[in-house]
Protein backbone atom coordinates (compact mmCIF):
# COMPACT_ATOMS: atom_id res chain seq x y z
CA UNK A 1 0.00 0.00 0.00
CA UNK A 2 1.62 3.46 -1.00
CA UNK A 3 -0.17 6.76 -1.45
CA UNK A 4 0.26 8.37 -5.54
CA UNK A 5 4.19 9.02 -5.59
CA UNK A 6 3.92 11.78 -8.23
CA UNK A 7 2.53 12.64 -11.48
CA UNK A 8 3.65 10.14 -13.50
CA UNK A 9 2.82 7.84 -11.13
CA UNK A 10 -1.07 9.59 -10.73
CA UNK A 11 -1.47 9.68 -14.99
CA UNK A 12 -0.45 6.05 -15.14
CA UNK A 13 -3.02 5.20 -12.49
CA UNK A 14 -5.80 7.61 -14.02
CA UNK A 15 -5.25 6.02 -17.64
CA UNK A 16 -5.40 2.43 -16.40
CA UNK A 17 -7.39 0.06 -15.58
CA UNK A 18 -6.06 -2.76 -14.14
CA UNK A 19 -5.70 -3.13 -11.47
CA UNK A 20 -8.83 -1.11 -10.82
CA UNK A 21 -10.40 1.50 -13.21
CA UNK A 22 -10.13 5.14 -11.66
CA UNK A 23 -14.02 6.23 -10.27
CA UNK A 24 -15.64 9.41 -11.51
CA UNK A 25 -18.77 10.49 -9.87
CA UNK A 26 -20.99 13.70 -10.24
CA UNK A 27 -24.03 14.66 -8.75
CA UNK A 28 -26.48 17.84 -9.59
CA UNK A 29 -28.36 20.20 -7.44
CA UNK A 30 -31.00 22.25 -7.63
CA UNK A 31 -30.75 24.45 -4.30
CA UNK A 32 -34.02 23.09 -3.66
CA UNK A 33 -34.66 20.18 0.23
CA UNK A 34 -37.84 18.23 -1.39
CA UNK A 35 -40.91 20.60 -2.34
CA UNK A 36 -39.12 23.31 -0.45
CA UNK A 37 -36.41 26.28 -1.42
CA UNK A 38 -33.57 25.66 0.51
CA UNK A 39 -32.73 28.64 2.85
CA UNK A 40 -31.55 31.51 1.69
CA UNK A 41 -27.60 31.82 2.30
CA UNK A 42 -26.35 33.91 5.12
CA UNK A 43 -22.37 34.88 4.44
CA UNK A 44 -19.98 32.81 6.59
CA UNK A 45 -22.90 30.90 7.78
CA UNK A 46 -22.25 26.75 7.23
CA UNK A 47 -24.23 24.95 4.48
CA UNK A 48 -24.90 20.91 4.24
CA UNK A 49 -25.72 19.33 0.57
CA UNK A 50 -26.98 16.39 2.24
CA UNK A 51 -30.30 16.85 1.84
CA UNK A 52 -30.23 18.97 -1.29
CA UNK A 53 -32.34 17.33 -4.45
CA UNK A 54 -30.04 15.78 -6.72
CA UNK A 55 -29.32 13.96 -9.87
CA UNK A 56 -28.35 10.80 -8.02
CA UNK A 57 -30.20 10.90 -4.98
CA UNK A 58 -31.15 12.94 -1.70
CA UNK A 59 -29.73 12.18 1.97
CA UNK A 60 -32.65 11.32 4.28
CA UNK A 61 -33.01 12.24 7.93
CA UNK A 62 -31.28 10.25 10.16
CA UNK A 63 -32.76 8.37 13.24
CA UNK A 64 -32.40 9.78 16.69
CA UNK A 65 -29.68 7.21 17.19
CA UNK A 66 -26.37 7.97 16.22
CA UNK A 67 -25.99 6.01 13.87
CA UNK A 68 -23.03 5.56 10.67
CA UNK A 69 -23.60 6.19 7.24
CA UNK A 70 -21.08 4.39 4.57
CA UNK A 71 -20.16 4.30 0.91
CA UNK A 72 -23.76 3.42 -0.08
CA UNK A 73 -25.71 5.73 1.77
CA UNK A 74 -27.83 7.67 -0.40
CA UNK A 75 -27.09 11.28 0.00
CA UNK A 76 -23.12 10.73 -0.38
CA UNK A 77 -20.99 10.12 -3.81
CA UNK A 78 -21.45 6.65 -2.95
CA UNK A 79 -18.19 5.49 -4.77
CA UNK A 80 -17.12 2.02 -4.70
CA UNK A 81 -14.61 0.66 -1.77
CA UNK A 82 -11.27 -0.41 -3.39
CA UNK A 83 -10.34 -3.87 -3.51
CA UNK A 84 -6.92 -6.17 -3.08
CA UNK A 85 -6.30 -4.56 -0.59
CA UNK A 86 -5.43 -1.06 -2.40
CA UNK A 87 -6.60 2.02 -1.00
CA UNK A 88 -8.33 4.71 -2.50
CA UNK A 89 -7.19 8.32 -2.82
CA UNK A 90 -9.36 11.17 -3.99
CA UNK A 91 -7.13 12.59 -6.83
CA UNK A 92 -9.58 14.71 -7.87
CA UNK A 93 -12.87 17.05 -7.07
CA UNK A 94 -14.35 20.08 -7.81
CA UNK A 95 -17.59 22.31 -6.51
CA UNK A 96 -19.63 25.17 -8.42
CA UNK A 97 -22.83 27.01 -7.29
CA UNK A 98 -24.69 29.90 -8.12
CA UNK A 99 -22.52 31.37 -4.61
CA UNK A 100 -19.01 31.56 -3.57
CA UNK A 101 -16.91 30.09 -0.96
CA UNK A 102 -15.40 27.22 0.97
CA UNK A 103 -16.46 23.78 -0.06
CA UNK A 104 -15.56 21.47 1.81
CA UNK A 105 -15.45 17.38 1.02
CA UNK A 106 -15.64 15.12 4.16
CA UNK A 107 -16.06 11.99 5.40
CA UNK A 108 -19.66 11.60 7.37
CA UNK A 109 -18.33 9.40 10.03
CA UNK A 110 -21.56 9.52 12.47
CA UNK A 111 -25.01 11.28 12.14
CA UNK A 112 -28.14 11.73 13.94
CA UNK A 113 -31.61 13.45 13.56
CA UNK A 114 -34.89 14.17 15.66
CA UNK A 115 -33.47 16.67 18.19
CA UNK A 116 -35.59 20.02 18.60
CA UNK A 117 -35.22 23.38 19.53
CA UNK A 118 -37.83 23.52 22.49
CA UNK A 119 -36.01 20.78 24.80
CA UNK A 120 -34.13 22.26 27.73
CA UNK A 121 -33.05 19.06 28.62
CA UNK A 122 -30.00 16.73 27.43
CA UNK A 123 -30.69 15.71 24.17
CA UNK A 124 -28.99 11.99 23.49
CA UNK A 125 -26.86 11.93 20.31
CA UNK A 126 -25.07 8.12 21.11
CA UNK A 127 -23.48 5.91 18.43
CA UNK A 128 -19.85 4.43 18.01
CA UNK A 129 -17.97 5.53 15.21
CA UNK A 130 -16.48 2.86 13.09
CA UNK A 131 -14.15 5.20 10.86
CA UNK A 132 -11.22 7.36 11.88
CA UNK A 133 -12.25 6.21 15.92
CA UNK A 134 -8.88 7.74 17.46
CA UNK A 135 -11.35 11.04 16.64
CA UNK A 136 -8.39 12.91 15.63
CA UNK A 137 -9.00 15.86 12.94
CA UNK A 138 -12.89 15.01 13.60
CA UNK A 139 -15.63 18.24 14.01
CA UNK A 140 -18.58 17.96 15.49
CA UNK A 141 -21.38 19.93 13.48
CA UNK A 142 -25.57 20.62 14.24
CA UNK A 143 -27.24 20.13 10.83
CA UNK A 144 -30.62 21.70 10.61
CA UNK A 145 -33.21 19.08 9.20
CA UNK A 146 -36.64 21.69 9.26
CA UNK A 147 -35.96 25.47 10.70
CA UNK A 148 -36.01 25.78 14.48
CA UNK A 149 -37.17 28.58 16.23
CA UNK A 150 -36.67 32.66 15.73
CA UNK A 151 -35.17 33.34 18.77
CA UNK A 152 -31.47 32.94 19.03
CA UNK A 153 -29.84 30.86 22.39
CA UNK A 154 -26.97 28.76 22.91
CA UNK A 155 -26.16 25.52 23.13
CA UNK A 156 -23.39 22.83 24.59
CA UNK A 157 -22.36 19.44 23.37
CA UNK A 158 -20.59 16.66 26.05
CA UNK A 159 -18.34 14.88 23.83
CA UNK A 160 -15.75 12.27 24.31
CA UNK A 161 -12.48 14.26 22.55
CA UNK A 162 -9.21 12.56 21.00
CA UNK A 163 -7.58 11.17 23.93
CA UNK A 164 -10.65 9.43 25.33
CA UNK A 165 -11.76 12.09 28.03
CA UNK A 166 -15.13 13.31 28.38
CA UNK A 167 -15.41 17.55 27.40
CA UNK A 168 -17.39 19.91 26.92
CA UNK A 169 -17.57 22.25 24.03
CA UNK A 170 -17.90 26.14 24.82
CA UNK A 171 -21.08 27.70 24.10
CA UNK A 172 -22.36 28.02 20.25
CA UNK A 173 -25.30 30.12 18.94
CA UNK A 174 -28.39 28.22 17.48
CA UNK A 175 -31.44 29.47 16.35
CA UNK A 176 -32.40 32.49 15.56
CA UNK A 177 -30.95 34.03 12.19
CA UNK A 178 -28.26 32.50 10.13
CA UNK A 179 -28.47 29.81 12.81
CA UNK A 180 -32.09 27.99 12.39
CA UNK A 181 -33.08 27.48 8.72
CA UNK A 182 -33.49 24.15 6.73
CA UNK A 183 -30.03 23.16 5.52
CA UNK A 184 -28.01 24.90 7.92
CA UNK A 185 -24.85 23.27 9.19
CA UNK A 186 -23.64 24.95 12.29
CA UNK A 187 -19.77 23.80 12.64
CA UNK A 188 -19.09 23.41 16.62
CA UNK A 189 -15.95 24.94 18.26
CA UNK A 190 -14.33 21.95 20.50
CA UNK A 191 -13.04 23.05 24.09
CA UNK A 192 -10.02 24.61 24.12
CA UNK A 193 -6.88 22.28 23.71
CA UNK A 194 -8.81 19.44 22.09
CA UNK A 195 -8.00 18.07 18.63
CA UNK A 196 -10.89 15.57 17.85
CA UNK A 197 -13.98 14.11 18.52
CA UNK A 198 -14.39 10.32 19.49
CA UNK A 199 -18.00 10.99 20.11
CA UNK A 200 -20.85 12.87 20.95
CA UNK A 201 -23.00 12.23 24.36
CA UNK A 202 -25.43 14.85 24.22
CA UNK A 203 -26.39 18.24 23.30
CA UNK A 204 -27.93 21.00 25.87
CA UNK A 205 -30.01 23.73 24.82
CA UNK A 206 -29.46 27.30 27.48
CA UNK A 207 -33.30 28.18 26.01
CA UNK A 208 -35.95 27.32 23.89
CA UNK A 209 -35.81 28.41 20.20
CA UNK A 210 -39.59 28.27 20.51
CA UNK A 211 -40.37 26.16 17.60
CA UNK A 212 -39.18 22.66 17.65
CA UNK A 213 -38.00 22.09 13.88
CA UNK A 214 -35.65 19.23 13.57
CA UNK A 215 -31.96 18.99 13.85
CA UNK A 216 -29.34 16.84 14.53
CA UNK A 217 -25.17 16.24 14.86
CA UNK A 218 -22.93 15.21 12.67
CA UNK A 219 -19.16 14.20 13.44
CA UNK A 220 -17.37 14.70 10.66
CA UNK A 221 -14.10 14.52 9.23
CA UNK A 222 -13.19 17.13 6.78
CA UNK A 223 -10.88 15.97 3.95
CA UNK A 224 -10.75 18.69 1.00
CA UNK A 225 -11.47 22.03 1.32
CA UNK A 226 -12.08 23.75 -1.88
CA UNK A 227 -12.32 27.92 -2.18
CA UNK A 228 -14.22 29.98 -4.88
CA UNK A 229 -14.03 34.01 -4.77
CA UNK A 230 -16.62 34.53 -7.26
CA UNK A 231 -20.25 33.61 -7.35
CA UNK A 232 -20.37 30.95 -10.04
CA UNK A 233 -16.64 30.32 -10.37
CA UNK A 234 -15.98 26.36 -9.88
CA UNK A 235 -13.71 25.74 -7.18
CA UNK A 236 -11.50 22.32 -7.66
CA UNK A 237 -8.73 20.10 -6.69
CA UNK A 238 -5.34 20.69 -7.89
CA UNK A 239 -4.11 17.87 -9.81
CA UNK A 240 -0.45 19.22 -10.84
CA UNK A 241 0.26 20.27 -7.77
CA UNK A 242 -1.95 17.60 -5.96
CA UNK A 243 -2.59 20.68 -3.67
CA UNK A 244 -4.48 20.56 -1.43
CA UNK A 245 -2.93 16.72 -0.64
CA UNK A 246 -4.39 13.99 -1.98
CA UNK A 247 -6.34 12.38 0.72
CA UNK A 248 -7.18 9.00 0.90
CA UNK A 249 -11.47 7.67 0.95
CA UNK A 250 -11.35 4.95 3.95
CA UNK A 251 -13.06 1.32 3.55
CA UNK A 252 -16.48 2.89 3.58
CA UNK A 253 -16.40 6.64 3.71
CA UNK A 254 -19.34 8.70 2.85
CA UNK A 255 -18.08 11.30 1.11
CA UNK A 256 -20.48 14.55 1.09
CA UNK A 257 -20.31 18.24 0.26
CA UNK A 258 -21.03 21.44 2.73
CA UNK A 259 -19.60 24.60 1.95
CA UNK A 260 -19.86 28.39 3.93
CA UNK A 261 -20.79 30.57 1.29
CA UNK A 262 -19.41 34.17 1.14
CA UNK A 263 -22.06 35.29 -0.42
CA UNK A 264 -25.88 36.18 0.19
CA UNK A 265 -26.82 34.73 -3.12
CA UNK A 266 -28.53 31.67 -2.96
CA UNK A 267 -27.64 28.22 -4.34
CA UNK A 268 -29.67 27.51 -7.11
CA UNK A 269 -28.13 25.35 -8.99
CA UNK A 270 -24.92 23.27 -9.03
CA UNK A 271 -22.30 20.23 -10.00
CA UNK A 272 -20.32 18.64 -7.42
CA UNK A 273 -18.01 15.98 -9.07
CA UNK A 274 -15.09 13.51 -7.31
CA UNK A 275 -12.90 11.53 -8.50
CA UNK A 276 -10.74 8.66 -6.77
CA UNK A 277 -8.05 6.30 -8.10
CA UNK A 278 -7.20 3.19 -6.80
CA UNK A 279 -3.36 2.22 -5.62
CA UNK B 1 -1.60 1.18 -22.60
CA UNK B 2 -2.08 3.54 -20.34
CA UNK B 3 -0.26 6.82 -19.98
CA UNK B 4 3.13 6.02 -18.44
CA UNK B 5 4.40 9.06 -17.36
CA UNK B 6 4.59 13.14 -17.27
CA UNK B 7 6.54 13.52 -20.25
CA UNK B 8 3.97 11.59 -22.60
CA UNK B 9 0.93 13.27 -21.42
CA UNK B 10 2.61 16.57 -22.08
CA UNK B 11 3.45 15.59 -25.67
CA UNK B 12 -0.02 14.09 -26.19
CA UNK B 13 -1.56 17.37 -25.34
CA UNK B 14 0.30 19.14 -26.88
CA UNK B 15 0.35 17.74 -29.95
CA UNK B 16 -2.73 15.86 -29.62
CA UNK B 17 -1.07 12.49 -31.44
CA UNK B 18 -2.63 9.37 -30.90
CA UNK B 19 -1.32 6.41 -29.40
CA UNK B 20 -2.73 4.51 -31.94
CA UNK B 21 -0.58 6.15 -35.38
CA UNK B 22 -3.36 4.46 -37.31
CA UNK B 23 -6.09 6.59 -36.19
CA UNK B 24 -3.86 9.88 -35.64
CA UNK B 25 -6.95 11.96 -37.26
CA UNK B 26 -7.59 15.31 -35.42
CA UNK B 27 -10.91 16.04 -33.93
CA UNK B 28 -12.51 19.34 -35.66
CA UNK B 29 -12.37 22.40 -33.90
CA UNK B 30 -15.86 23.45 -31.79
CA UNK B 31 -17.02 26.78 -32.53
CA UNK B 32 -20.12 28.39 -31.69
CA UNK B 33 -21.72 31.42 -31.58
CA UNK B 34 -24.85 32.03 -30.03
CA UNK B 35 -26.36 33.18 -27.37
CA UNK B 36 -27.58 30.28 -25.07
CA UNK B 37 -28.08 29.90 -21.76
CA UNK B 38 -28.67 32.10 -18.65
CA UNK B 39 -26.56 33.64 -15.97
CA UNK B 40 -25.89 30.88 -13.20
CA UNK B 41 -27.32 27.88 -15.24
CA UNK B 42 -26.10 24.97 -16.95
CA UNK B 43 -26.38 25.75 -20.83
CA UNK B 44 -26.23 22.85 -23.45
CA UNK B 45 -24.50 24.12 -26.46
CA UNK B 46 -26.16 21.59 -28.63
CA UNK B 47 -28.10 23.99 -30.79
CA UNK B 48 -25.44 27.00 -30.74
CA UNK B 49 -24.93 28.13 -33.79
CA UNK B 50 -21.12 28.01 -35.54
CA UNK B 51 -19.63 24.87 -36.48
CA UNK B 52 -21.90 21.54 -36.54
CA UNK B 53 -25.26 23.60 -34.77
CA UNK B 54 -27.40 20.26 -33.51
CA UNK B 55 -30.80 20.66 -34.86
CA UNK B 56 -33.82 20.32 -32.08
CA UNK B 57 -34.44 16.81 -31.86
CA UNK B 58 -38.25 15.39 -31.87
CA UNK B 59 -38.64 11.44 -31.62
CA UNK B 60 -36.30 10.56 -28.93
CA UNK B 61 -33.30 8.72 -30.37
CA UNK B 62 -29.80 7.84 -29.24
CA UNK B 63 -27.67 10.51 -31.16
CA UNK B 64 -24.56 9.39 -33.13
CA UNK B 65 -20.92 10.75 -32.51
CA UNK B 66 -21.19 12.22 -36.18
CA UNK B 67 -24.16 14.08 -35.54
CA UNK B 68 -24.24 17.65 -36.16
CA UNK B 69 -24.34 19.07 -32.86
CA UNK B 70 -21.90 16.85 -31.26
CA UNK B 71 -17.89 17.31 -31.07
CA UNK B 72 -17.61 14.44 -33.46
CA UNK B 73 -14.33 13.07 -32.39
CA UNK B 74 -12.73 10.05 -34.38
CA UNK B 75 -13.87 6.67 -33.90
CA UNK B 76 -12.46 5.21 -30.47
CA UNK B 77 -10.29 1.99 -30.94
CA UNK B 78 -10.10 0.93 -27.55
CA UNK B 79 -10.26 3.75 -24.92
CA UNK B 80 -10.50 7.79 -25.25
CA UNK B 81 -10.01 10.34 -22.77
CA UNK B 82 -11.26 13.75 -23.44
CA UNK B 83 -8.58 15.24 -21.63
CA UNK B 84 -9.23 19.14 -22.00
CA UNK B 85 -9.18 21.80 -24.91
CA UNK B 86 -6.62 24.26 -26.25
CA UNK B 87 -7.02 27.66 -27.66
CA UNK B 88 -10.26 28.56 -26.16
CA UNK B 89 -12.10 31.48 -26.07
CA UNK B 90 -15.20 32.94 -25.00
CA UNK B 91 -16.64 35.76 -23.85
CA UNK B 92 -19.00 34.84 -21.09
CA UNK B 93 -20.35 36.95 -18.29
CA UNK B 94 -17.26 35.14 -15.91
CA UNK B 95 -14.91 32.54 -16.49
CA UNK B 96 -16.79 29.39 -16.43
CA UNK B 97 -15.93 25.38 -16.42
CA UNK B 98 -16.76 23.56 -19.73
CA UNK B 99 -18.31 19.92 -19.38
CA UNK B 100 -18.20 16.93 -21.50
CA UNK B 101 -21.19 14.56 -21.67
CA UNK B 102 -22.03 11.87 -23.35
CA UNK B 103 -25.22 12.43 -25.02
CA UNK B 104 -26.94 9.38 -24.55
CA UNK B 105 -30.61 9.81 -25.40
CA UNK B 106 -32.36 13.13 -26.57
CA UNK B 107 -36.16 14.14 -27.87
CA UNK B 108 -38.17 17.15 -28.14
CA UNK B 109 -41.56 18.75 -29.19
CA UNK B 110 -42.64 19.49 -25.23
CA UNK B 111 -44.65 22.44 -24.35
CA UNK B 112 -44.84 25.53 -21.93
CA UNK B 113 -48.53 25.53 -21.72
CA UNK B 114 -49.89 22.11 -21.82
CA UNK B 115 -50.81 21.32 -17.62
CA UNK B 116 -51.49 17.65 -18.25
CA UNK B 117 -48.72 15.78 -18.47
CA UNK B 118 -47.08 15.50 -21.55
CA UNK B 119 -45.77 12.14 -23.58
CA UNK B 120 -45.39 13.58 -26.71
CA UNK B 121 -42.42 11.69 -28.55
CA UNK B 122 -42.36 9.57 -25.12
CA UNK B 123 -40.85 7.13 -23.66
CA UNK B 124 -37.40 7.76 -23.97
CA UNK B 125 -35.38 5.63 -25.79
CA UNK B 126 -33.27 2.73 -24.39
CA UNK B 127 -30.20 3.83 -23.26
CA UNK B 128 -27.20 2.59 -25.52
CA UNK B 129 -24.44 3.15 -22.82
CA UNK B 130 -24.79 2.78 -18.53
CA UNK B 131 -27.95 0.83 -19.86
CA UNK B 132 -28.99 0.37 -15.87
CA UNK B 133 -29.18 3.99 -15.93
CA UNK B 134 -26.82 4.46 -12.51
CA UNK B 135 -24.94 7.41 -13.29
CA UNK B 136 -27.00 9.11 -16.11
CA UNK B 137 -27.85 12.25 -15.17
CA UNK B 138 -31.52 13.61 -16.66
CA UNK B 139 -32.40 16.87 -18.10
CA UNK B 140 -35.60 18.68 -19.85
CA UNK B 141 -33.27 20.98 -22.61
CA UNK B 142 -35.01 24.18 -24.08
CA UNK B 143 -35.03 24.73 -27.59
CA UNK B 144 -37.80 26.94 -27.50
CA UNK B 145 -37.60 29.66 -25.83
CA UNK B 146 -40.53 29.36 -23.00
CA UNK B 147 -42.53 31.82 -20.96
CA UNK B 148 -42.04 34.53 -18.43
CA UNK B 149 -44.35 32.45 -15.90
CA UNK B 150 -41.86 30.89 -13.09
CA UNK B 151 -43.68 27.27 -12.36
CA UNK B 152 -42.53 23.86 -11.90
CA UNK B 153 -42.21 20.63 -13.39
CA UNK B 154 -42.03 17.23 -12.67
CA UNK B 155 -40.80 14.29 -14.69
CA UNK B 156 -42.42 10.41 -14.56
CA UNK B 157 -39.19 8.22 -15.16
CA UNK B 158 -38.18 4.45 -14.40
CA UNK B 159 -35.27 4.60 -12.14
CA UNK B 160 -31.88 2.29 -12.28
CA UNK B 161 -33.52 -0.45 -10.33
CA UNK B 162 -36.35 -0.85 -13.33
CA UNK B 163 -38.70 0.71 -11.14
CA UNK B 164 -41.06 2.52 -13.17
CA UNK B 165 -43.60 5.29 -12.09
CA UNK B 166 -41.16 7.60 -10.62
CA UNK B 167 -42.14 10.92 -10.03
CA UNK B 168 -39.17 13.33 -9.91
CA UNK B 169 -39.02 16.33 -7.42
CA UNK B 170 -40.14 19.50 -8.87
CA UNK B 171 -38.31 21.98 -10.65
CA UNK B 172 -38.65 25.08 -11.72
CA UNK B 173 -39.18 26.25 -15.10
CA UNK B 174 -40.01 29.06 -16.76
CA UNK B 175 -39.56 32.83 -16.27
CA UNK B 176 -35.85 34.27 -16.63
CA UNK B 177 -33.01 31.68 -15.98
CA UNK B 178 -35.40 29.03 -16.78
CA UNK B 179 -36.55 29.66 -20.14
CA UNK B 180 -33.57 30.32 -22.00
CA UNK B 181 -32.69 28.61 -25.46
CA UNK B 182 -29.88 26.02 -24.39
CA UNK B 183 -30.67 25.80 -20.35
CA UNK B 184 -30.47 23.08 -19.09
CA UNK B 185 -32.90 22.34 -16.08
CA UNK B 186 -31.16 18.85 -13.81
CA UNK B 187 -34.30 16.55 -13.03
CA UNK B 188 -33.81 15.61 -9.31
CA UNK B 189 -35.00 12.13 -8.26
CA UNK B 190 -37.39 10.50 -5.96
CA UNK B 191 -35.97 9.81 -2.45
CA UNK B 192 -34.49 6.90 -2.56
CA UNK B 193 -33.18 6.90 -6.21
CA UNK B 194 -30.21 6.79 -7.39
CA UNK B 195 -30.12 6.92 -11.47
CA UNK B 196 -32.57 7.26 -13.93
CA UNK B 197 -33.09 4.41 -16.71
CA UNK B 198 -36.40 6.32 -18.89
CA UNK B 199 -38.48 8.92 -19.07
CA UNK B 200 -42.58 8.32 -19.42
CA UNK B 201 -44.29 11.40 -19.16
CA UNK B 202 -43.03 15.24 -18.21
CA UNK B 203 -45.91 17.30 -16.33
CA UNK B 204 -45.66 21.47 -16.16
CA UNK B 205 -47.58 22.28 -13.21
CA UNK B 206 -48.87 25.85 -14.57
CA UNK B 207 -48.52 27.58 -17.98
CA UNK B 208 -45.31 29.48 -18.41
CA UNK B 209 -47.67 31.50 -21.11
CA UNK B 210 -45.60 30.28 -23.91
CA UNK B 211 -45.29 26.76 -25.41
CA UNK B 212 -41.62 27.01 -26.76
CA UNK B 213 -39.97 23.61 -27.23
CA UNK B 214 -38.17 21.51 -24.72
CA UNK B 215 -37.27 17.98 -24.52
CA UNK B 216 -35.64 15.18 -22.18
CA UNK B 217 -31.79 14.69 -22.14
CA UNK B 218 -30.63 11.68 -20.86
CA UNK B 219 -26.25 12.10 -20.03
CA UNK B 220 -23.21 11.08 -18.40
CA UNK B 221 -20.16 13.52 -17.31
CA UNK B 222 -17.47 12.66 -19.28
CA UNK B 223 -14.80 15.13 -18.11
CA UNK B 224 -14.51 18.33 -16.34
CA UNK B 225 -12.72 21.01 -18.05
CA UNK B 226 -12.02 24.63 -15.37
CA UNK B 227 -10.93 27.63 -16.71
CA UNK B 228 -9.95 31.01 -15.63
CA UNK B 229 -11.41 33.58 -13.43
CA UNK B 230 -11.73 36.29 -16.15
CA UNK B 231 -13.84 35.92 -19.46
CA UNK B 232 -12.83 37.16 -23.19
CA UNK B 233 -9.44 34.89 -21.91
CA UNK B 234 -7.38 31.96 -23.67
CA UNK B 235 -6.36 29.56 -21.74
CA UNK B 236 -5.48 26.02 -21.53
CA UNK B 237 -8.27 23.40 -20.02
CA UNK B 238 -6.37 19.97 -18.72
CA UNK B 239 -8.97 17.88 -17.54
CA UNK B 240 -6.31 15.38 -15.43
CA UNK B 241 -4.15 18.10 -14.42
CA UNK B 242 -5.14 21.69 -14.84
CA UNK B 243 -8.66 21.29 -12.96
CA UNK B 244 -10.82 19.14 -11.46
CA UNK B 245 -9.05 16.04 -11.95
CA UNK B 246 -12.53 14.58 -13.60
CA UNK B 247 -11.62 12.60 -16.72
CA UNK B 248 -13.89 9.35 -17.31
CA UNK B 249 -12.34 7.04 -19.99
CA UNK B 250 -14.97 6.52 -23.11
CA UNK B 251 -14.24 2.60 -23.24
CA UNK B 252 -18.33 1.94 -24.45
CA UNK B 253 -19.14 2.41 -27.85
CA UNK B 254 -18.94 6.25 -29.73
CA UNK B 255 -20.29 8.48 -27.30
CA UNK B 256 -22.27 11.62 -29.05
CA UNK B 257 -19.87 14.19 -27.18
CA UNK B 258 -21.36 17.68 -26.26
CA UNK B 259 -20.12 20.21 -24.24
CA UNK B 260 -22.53 22.21 -21.65
CA UNK B 261 -21.29 25.72 -19.86
CA UNK B 262 -22.44 27.59 -16.67
CA UNK B 263 -23.82 30.64 -17.88
CA UNK B 264 -24.85 32.86 -20.48
CA UNK B 265 -22.61 32.21 -23.65
CA UNK B 266 -22.21 34.47 -26.16
CA UNK B 267 -19.27 32.37 -27.63
CA UNK B 268 -17.21 29.87 -27.43
CA UNK B 269 -14.16 28.36 -29.50
CA UNK B 270 -11.95 25.34 -28.34
CA UNK B 271 -9.73 22.69 -29.81
CA UNK B 272 -10.68 19.39 -27.86
CA UNK B 273 -7.25 16.65 -27.01
CA UNK B 274 -8.70 13.35 -27.42
CA UNK B 275 -6.50 10.76 -27.27
CA UNK B 276 -7.21 7.27 -27.36
CA UNK B 277 -4.61 4.57 -25.55
CA UNK B 278 -5.00 0.90 -27.07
Amino acid sequence: MAAISDLSDYLNLRTSVSPAAPQDISKFIDGRIGSTAAAAEVASRGKSFWQFNSTIGSGAIPGTGGVVPDNTTVGGMRQADPGGGRQLWISGASALTSNAGLYILYDRLLHNGGLNGTTLTAQTVGGTLTRNTTGAGNMIAVEIYAAIGSTATTAVINYTNQDGNPAVTPSFAIGGAGAQELGRMIFVPLAAGDTGVRGVTDIDLVASTLTAGSFGVVIMRPLLYLASSVAAMPASFDPASMRPGVKEAVTGACLAWAMIPMLTTNVVTGLLTVSLTEK
Amino acid sequence: MSIATLAAYLELFQTQHSLVTTTNVFTPMEYKTANLGAQARFGSLWTASGRSAGATPTTSVSPARTLAGALHQRARVTRQYVLGYTNRQSTNSIGTPVYTLDRLVHHGGLSGIVTTEQTTNLPTAALPRYTSGEGVHAFLEIYGILGTTATTVTVRYTNSAGTANRTSKAAVIGASFNREVGVLIPIMLADGDTGIRSVQGVTVLATTGTAGNFGVTLARLKSVHLFGPTHESTFVGDALLGTAGYCEPIDAGDPCLFNVAFGFTPSFAALPVIVDTA
